[in-house]
């Protein structure tokens, strides 16, 4: 019960939208609570929320809310919050198969030198870590998930590239990520998952939510085109 | 519901536009919309629309539709010589379109500075099935309700004649000419020096790109954010980000959801839609106001 000195600090952003941030550093329990507030608000009518790691932006018709109003709202839900980010560990685990061969891997060999370690021993890693949504919305389906060991943890390319394929699984100093369509970006790639994260003509909106658990598994290159067959044939 | 429009010819940005789509920023989406809300709204409020009834947005001009049915139209935004059967139409005013009609929209002209995107609207709204609730077009994610339009598609909605024609008051349309930009402290406005916001009010800003996602801007003195690293967050169109070179990238309808320049403050609807229609190569001044 050590975290119920939690306060929100507020921020105007315009006219119509605020921002609420929770102290730095960034805890583990961030995640749920931000979520379990953005619930909140969008029961009482505000038009859209935003939750990136410690802040929370609300955008609000002025003409029906405001920033008092919002802040006491979230200053009530703040505790019952607090309490259900503690409850967090039995959520949604949600496992995702990946690819390490080296054609969906680019960058594994730079991993493994930049921690001296060998290939499978970055993948080891990678897989035997639960990861939590810290951030979502880079593009629609990518989740930032937090946090690789620091063996793993390497800096964005200095170069992006222009194209990296759907699927890939990626490394971005502390975080790892899958980009849920082709995409451009500076990611350390080091597979790739045969799962669809966004899929919007067949409803698939989004695999994650905020505060949700990620894991990784190592699948083979046979395993990875028996899903691909399975997920194209019609149901 | 029938088909009143063929495409003859596509403008650079042909696309379908409602409000936005709301509630969704969280998961990536982008809120999208019309650049310019002004002439948007204005749109629908003559032809008695409901406010968020879709209209079709066109960038830069070059537009040409073939008529199917008998409508009501109007058209808003940049100027874009717009003509039915060679007649030009009146800016900001609805008019009545008959079965074979030719309706054009001319390229634009950017020494006239009067806008770089127009809206055609009709009488009861374009009718297009939505996707997470809104009809509105986000390119940069492929989002296409009622598909990415090409020449030979079809147009569909009601074929209604309005009893009358209207068109806005002189006064109430926006001024594409416009060159202070109002801009709402906000964000990390605090943490930039003295020094930094003087120059930020004290000297012009040219676009250099303008687009969708955004609008950049470059200046002699280039402005430097000295607060250190930020976490990423949540972003809005109308914010003003800082990145590391020191030229300002205002983000526009379809920017992303979440990011991590420093961001000087904000501009407020109105200005912004003013900021969208500014073609590229030309100046403006911002000015700070009070919350």
């Amino acid at each position: 019960m050590e975290k119920l000195s939690l306060t929100l600090s507020v921020h105007s952003v315009g006219p119509n939208a605020v921002m609420f941030y929770l102290p730095e550093p960034i805890q583990e329990t961030y995640p749920v609570i931000l979520h379990e507030l953005s619930q909140q608000l969008t029961r009482s009518g505000v038009i859209d929320c935003v939750i990136a790691y410690h802040s929370l932006l609300v955008i609000f018709d002025p003409l029906r809310q405001d920033i008092h109003q919002l802040s006491l709202l979230l200053n009530q839900a703040l505790p019952q919050a607090m309490h259900r980010a503690t409850l967090a560990r039995q959520q949604n685990l949600i496992k995702i198969p990946v690819c390490y061969a080296a054609p969906f891997a680019p960058d594994l060999i730079e991993v493994a030198k930049q921690g001296n370690l060998t290939v499978n021993e970055v993948i080891l890693c990678h897989t035997q870590k639960t990861y939590q949504v810290c951030c979502l919305g880079f593009i629609p389906g990518f989740a930032f998930l937090g946090y690789v060991d620091d063996q793993i943890a390497t800096p964005r390319r200095a170069e992006p590239r222009r194209h990296i394929a759907q699927g890939s699984v990626g490394i971005a100093g502390r975080q790892t990520g899958i980009y849920p369509e082709e995409s451009p970006g500076g990611w350390q790639i080091i597979g790739r998952t045969p799962k669809r994260l966004y899929d919007p003509a067949h409803g698939l909106i989004s695999c994650f939510e905020m505060g949700d658990r990620v894991q990784f598994y190592a699948i083979s290159m046979d395993e990875f085109k028996e899903w691909e067959r399975q997920y194209q044939r019609p149901q | 519901m029938t088909d009143l429009f063929m495409i003859e010819k596509l403008a650079p940005i042909t696309q379908y536009q409602d409000l936005g789509r709301f509630g969704h920023l969280s998961h990536g989406f982008s809120h999208s919309g019309p650049m310019d809300n002004i002439a948007f709204a204005i749109n629908n409020r003559i032809l008695g629309n409901d406010p968020n009834a879709t209209q079709i947005e066109i960038a830069m001009g070059g537009l040409q539709l073939r008529a199917l049915a008998d409508c009501t139209i109007a058209i808003s935004g940049g100027y874009l010589a717009a003509k039915l059967n060679a007649q030009p139409l009146v800016n900001f005013c609805s008019a009545y379109v008959k079965k074979g009609d030719l309706l054009t929209f001319n390229f634009l002209d950017p020494k006239l500075h009067a806008g770089q995107y127009a809206y055609l609207a009709l009488a009861g709204g374009f009718n297009v099935t939505p996707f997470l609730g809104s009809t509105s077009t986000t390119q940069r994610l492929n989002i296409f309700p009622g598909g990415e339009l090409k020449i030979g598609d079809c147009l569909a909605g009601f074929p209604q004649l309005k009893p009358e024609l209207q068109g806005e008051l002189r006064r109430n349309l926006p001024y594409y000419a416009n060159d202070i930009i109002e801009v709402v402290p906000a964000y990390q406005y605090s943490l930039f020096s003295d020094k930094e916001k003087q120059a930020f009010i004290s000297q012009p800003f040219r676009v250099t790109a303008t687009n969708r996602m955004g609008t950049k801007l470059s200046a002699q003195q280039p402005i430097h954010y000295a607060g250190g690293e930020l976490l990423s967050e949540g972003i809005i169109p109308g914010a003003i980000q800082i990145p590391p070179d020191g030229h300002p990238i205002v983000l526009q309808k379809d920017a992303q959801s979440i990011g991590g320049y420093p961001k000087i403050g904000i501009i407020s609807e109105p200005f912004r839609s003013l900021l969208a229609q500014v073609s590229v190569g030309r100046e403006v001044w911002f000015k700070f106001i009070e919350k």
